[in-house]
C-alpha cells in the first residue's frame, strides 16, 4: 500500500493567498498562504503533515515529481521516524517507519523569523522570550477552531491589536491538515508538531518557532516535543521546539506581567467562548490564575475557590498538569488546594492501577464490558 | 550535619604528574576527587570539569557552590547551569536549587580536535562504536562502575586494547577516585554518573565526545546520563552527546552480533570488573538476545551450561525488566523461536501481575510508609540517610 500525493495545484484566490494542494486517498490537503509568502509549490509540507497518518497505516509516501523536498530535509524526515515509533503511548497509535519516494532539490532560502500564535500561554511566553528574533506572528485556522468559525475572528482581531502594539504583525494562514489526518485516523495532538513544521514550511521562513507545553517535570514523548519537531528543519526552514522545561504556571507567571495579556489569554478549544471556563484546560489555567493571585477578564468570573478545581484526569496529559499545578499550590503554600489536587492525582493512580490489573489478570474483560455498555 | 548557607566548597585545584599522566585534583567539600590519565589535553579545563562532578552533589545538600579559587569555567557551560538546575529540581524534588560562585572564562580557544566515545565493551558503547566514526578515540573510565581493582585492570586493559584495535581505534585509560568519592558521599550512581563523564570529557579536551545511550526514545526517565541533559555539559571546546536512543537494546544487540570478532571480549557485566558472570540481570538479558539472535556470549563459570532462558527468566521478578521482556518476546518471534516466545509471554505476563500487586501493596501502605517510600526511591543518595558533612 502507498500512500500517494499527486495532483499538486498552486491556486491563486480572490482574497490575497493563494492555495497549495494536493490530492491525498481521495482527498485534498491545502495550505492557503498570503500571496506574497506563496513560493514555488514543494512538497515539505504535504510530508510533514501526512508523515504520522502514514506510519500510523504502515504505507509507503510517494510524492509527485512536481513536489520536490530538500535533501536535508528528507533525512530529518527519517530521523523524525526513529525517534516518534517509540511512541506508541504516548501519540496513541503503533508507529513504522516507513519508506518515502520523492525528488529531491535544494530550496530556496527562507524569510524571517516566525512563532505560532494564537494568544495562548505557551505561545505568548515563546514570543515575550524570543522577542528581538521573531519577525512574525502566524495564526493558523483550522487549528484551534474549526475553519469557519465567528471566534477565530475574534481572537484573530484582539491578538492582531496586541501584537500591533508592540510592532509585529500577525501573518493570517489556513489549512485543513488537522481534518484530513483525522480523517486517515490520526488526531491532532498525535502530529501537531509535524503539522506546524509543515505550516513553518508552506510559508517559506527561514526559522520557524513551536512553543511547547511540555515541562522537564512530563519526560513522555508526544506529538509535538523537542526531540522530534527539529528533525523536521530543512536547509531553507529551521524548526525549533521552543520552551521546552518551564512549568506551565511559571510561564504563566511571565506572561501575566506583560500589559494585556490578562485581557488577551486564551487557552480554550471548545469554540464556545473566548475561554467557556468549563472544560479541563479553562479550569487548570483558572485555579493557576487564582493560585497566583491575577484575575484575567478573558475567563468567567468564578464566585468560589470549587469551581475551579480540578475535575478528575482522563488523560495522562492531564495528570502531568496536575502535579504542575500541585508543585504550584506547594509554591505559594495553598495547602488545601494541594491536597485537593493530591487525591485528584490519586484517583488517576487508582484509575490507571485498575486498568493494569485488569489487563494482567483478566485479560482487558473490564474494559470490553465497559465499552459495550 | 552542615549548616545550609555554608556553601559547597571547591578548592586546591592541582595538576600534577603522576604514575599514568596527568593527574587533575581538587578538594570537593572536604573530600580529594582526582582524575589521571595520559590522554588529558586539557587539563586547564578543571574548572569546567569538577563543576560538572560538584553541581549536582551540591545540589543534594542544598548549598550554594563555591568554586571561586578554581580555573575559570566555560561561559557555554556557565550559561546553561540555569536549564540543568531547571531540569534536575523539577525531576528530583529533594534536590535544591542552588547559586553557582565561579569565574567566567572570557577567552577560549575554540573547538578541540579529534572525538572520543566513553567506552567499556558494553552492548551500547560497541554498538556507538560500530556505527560512529571510525578511528575515534574509546576511553575507559576505572573507578566509574567499581572502585579500581589493581589486580583486575592489567586484564581489563588488555580485553579493551584488543576490542579497540579490531575497531580500528586507540584507547585511552582514565583513573579516578570518582566512584569511591560518590559512595563516602552517599550520592546515587544513577544521578551522578553523567557529571563523572563530562568531567572526564572536559579533561580530555576532544572536540566531540560521545556518552552511549543506555535507554531507546522509548524510556525518557530521569538518569544521570540523558539526551536532554547529556549536551548541556558542553563547552566551547568539548561537544557532549548523549547518543544511540534510535535503537532498542535489542536492535543494538543484533548489530554487536554482527561483529563476530568483538565477542570474545565483550563485558556487559556489573557483578564483575571482569569477564561476564552469566547470572546477573546484564550478563542473562544479553545472553538470551545473544542466543535468540543465533549467537553466543561468552560467559564464564558454570552458567555458561545453564541454558539462557532458564538463566534470563529468575530475573523477570525484577521491576526493570518490564522494559526488555518485550524486546525479547519480539526477538523470539522474529527469530521463529515459539517455544522461547511462549515461556516468555508467561514470564512477562507473571511479571506484570507482579507488578500491580506490588502497586496495591504500595498504595494500602499507611501515608507515612508511602511517604518513606517515596522519599527513598527519589531521594539523590539512593537508599539510607542524608548525606552529612565531612
Amino acid at each position: 500500500m502507498t500512500l500517494r500525493i499527486t495532483q499538486p495545484r498552486r491556486i491563486p484566490r480572490s482574497d490575497g493567498l493563494v492555495r497549495h494542494s494536493a490530492s491525498v486517498a481521495g482527498q485534498e490537503l491545502w495550505f492557503d498562504i498570503p500571496s506574497d509568502r506563496a513560493g514555488d509549490l514543494r512538497g515539505e509540507p504535504f510530508l510533514s503533515c501526512l508523515i504520522v497518518p502514514a506510519m500510523v497505516q504502515d504505507v509507503a509516501i510517494e510524492l509527485d515529481p512536481s513536489l520536490p523536498v530538500c535533501p536535508d530535509f528528507l533525512a530529518g524526515v527519517h530521523a523524525y521516524m526513529q525517534v516518534v515509533r517509540f511512541w506508541p503511548v504516548e501519540i496513541g497509535h503503533a508507529l513504522h517507519p516507513i519508506p518515502i519516494r520523492a525528488e529531491t532539490e535544494p530550496p530556496s532560502p527562507g524569510v524571517g523569523t516566525a512563532s505560532f500564535f494564537s494568544g495562548g500561554i505557551d505561545g505568548l511566553y515563546t514570543l515575550l522570550e524570543e522577542r528581538s528574533r521573531i519577525t512574525e506572528a502566524v495564526f493558523c485556522h483550522g487549528v484551534d477552531f474549526q475553519l469557519d468559525s465567528a471566534l477565530a475572528t475574534e481572537a484573530t482581531t484582539r491578538n492582531r491589536a496586541w501584537l500591533a502594539d508592540r510592532g509585529l504583525p500577525l501573518l493570517e494562514m489556513a489549512s485543513n491538515a488537522r481534518f484530513v489526518g483525522r480523517a486517515l485516523g490520526v488526531g491532532w495532538n498525535a502530529h501537531n508538531g509535524a503539522c506546524l513544521a509543515g505550516y513553518g514550511h508552506a510559508l517559506g521562513v527561514r526559522e520557524v518557532l513551536i512553543a511547547s507545553g511540555h515541562a522537564w517535570l512530563d519526560w513522555m514523548g508526544g506529538g509535538t516535543h523537542v526531540l522530534s519537531d527539529p528533525l523536521l528543519s530543512s536547509a531553507a526552514t529551521r524548526v525549533h521546539h521552543h520552551g521546552h522545561g518551564p512549568m506551565r504556571w511559571q510561564k504563566l507567571a511571565r506572561v501575566l506581567a506583560e500589559p494585556g495579556v490578562p485581557e488577551l489569554l486564551r487557552v480554550c478549544w471548545q469554540d464556545t467562548g473566548y475561554n467557556c471556563g468549563t472544560c479541563e484546560k479553562c479550569r487548570r489555567t483558572m485555579l493557576d490564575l487564582h493560585l497566583i493571585g491575577v484575575t484575567s477578564p478573558a475567563f468567567p468570573s468564578t464566585r468560589q475557590l470549587s469551581e475551579v478545581l480540578p475535575s478528575r484526569a482522563e488523560q495522562w496529559e492531564a495528570a502531568c498538569y496536575l502535579r504542575q499545578t500541585l508543585r504550584l499550590a506547594q509554591h505559594v503554600g495553598r495547602h488545601d488546594v494541594a491536597a485537593v489536587v493530591r487525591s485528584r492525582l490519586r484517583d488517576w493512580e487508582r484509575r490507571l492501577w485498575l486498568r493494569r490489573a485488569d489487563a494482567a489478570f483478566l485479560g482487558g474483560a473490564l474494559r470490553r464490558l465497559h465499552r459495550r455498555r | 550535619m552542615t549548616d545550609r548557607a555554608e556553601p559547597y566548597l571547591l578548592r586546591e585545584f592541582r595538576v600534577t604528574e603522576g604514575a599514568n599522566g596527568h593527574r587533575v585534583s581538587a578538594i570537593l567539600d572536604g573530600r580529594e576527587v582526582w582524575f589521571e590519565s595520559p590522554g588529558f589535553e586539557a587539563p586547564q579545563e578543571g574548572g569546567n570539569a569538577f563543576l560538572a562532578v560538584a553541581f549536582l552533589a551540591a545540589m543534594a545538600t542544598g548549598r550554594n557552590l563555591d568554586m571561586s579559587d578554581l580555573p575559570p569555567v566555560s561561559a557555554t557551560l556557565l550559561d546553561a547551569l540555569p536549564t540543568l538546575d531547571a531540569i534536575w529540581t523539577q525531576w528530583n524534588p529533594c534536590l535544591s536549587s542552588i547559586e553557582v560562585r565561579a569565574q567566567r572564562a572570557t577567552t577560549h580557544s575554540g573547538p578541540g580536535g579529534g572525538e572520543s566515545l566513553f567506552f567499556s565493551g558494553g552492548i551500547d558503547a560497541t554498538h556507538s562504536a560500530l556505527e560512529g566514526t571510525p578511528g575515534q578515540q574509546l576511553v575507559f573510565v576505572s573507578g566509574f562502575d567499581h572502585a579500581i581493582d589493581r589486580q583486575s585492570l592489567p586484564a581489563t586493559t588488555a580485553r579493551l586494547e584488543r576490542l579497540s584495535q579490531r575497531l580500528g581505534s586507540t584507547l585511552t585509560m582514565v583513573e579516578t577516585n570518582w566512584v569511591e568519592w560518590r559512595r563516602e558521599c552517599r550520592l546515587s550512581g544513577a544521578l551522578m554518573h553523567g557529571g563523572c563523564l563530562a568531567a572526564v570529557a572536559h579533561l580530555l579536551g576532544s572536540g566531540h565526545v560521545t556518552i552511549s545511550s543506555s535507554n531507546s526514545f522509548r524510556r525518557l526517565t530521569p538518569w544521570g546520563t540523558h539526551v536532554l541533559v547529556d549536551p548541556l555539559w558542553s563547552s566551547e571546546r568539548t561537544t557532549i552527546r548523549h547518543w544511540g536512543n534510535h535503537c532498542s537494546r535489542a536492535e543494538k544487540v543484533a548489530r554487536v552480533v554482527q561483529a563476530t570478532a568483538l565477542h570474545a571480549d565483550l563485558w556487559v557485566c556489573h557483578a564483575r570488573p571482569v569477564g561476564n558472570c552469566g547470572r546477573c540481570a546484564k550478563c542473562a538479558r544479553t545472553r538470551l538476545a545473544f542466543h535468540l539472535l543465533g549467537n553466543t556470549l561468552p560467559i564464564e563459570g558454570s552458567m555458561a551450561h545453564r541454558d539462557p532462558v532458564e538463566a534470563y527468566l529468575p530475573h523477570l521478578k525484577a521491576g526493570s525488566e518490564h522494559v526488555y521482556i518485550a524486546e525479547m518476546i519480539e526477538l523470539a518471534r522474529a527469530g521463529g523461536h515459539a517455544d522461547t516466545r511462549r515461556v516468555l509471554e508467561r514470564g512477562a505476563r507473571r511479571l506484570a501481575r507482579r507488578h500491580v500487586l506490588r502497586d496495591l501493596r504500595n498504595a494500602v501502605l499507611t501515608r507515612s510508609a508511602q511517604r518513606r517510600m517515596v522519599r527513598t526511591d527519589l531521594q539523590p543518595w539512593g537508599h539510607g540517610p542524608a548525606p552529612r558533612s565531612v
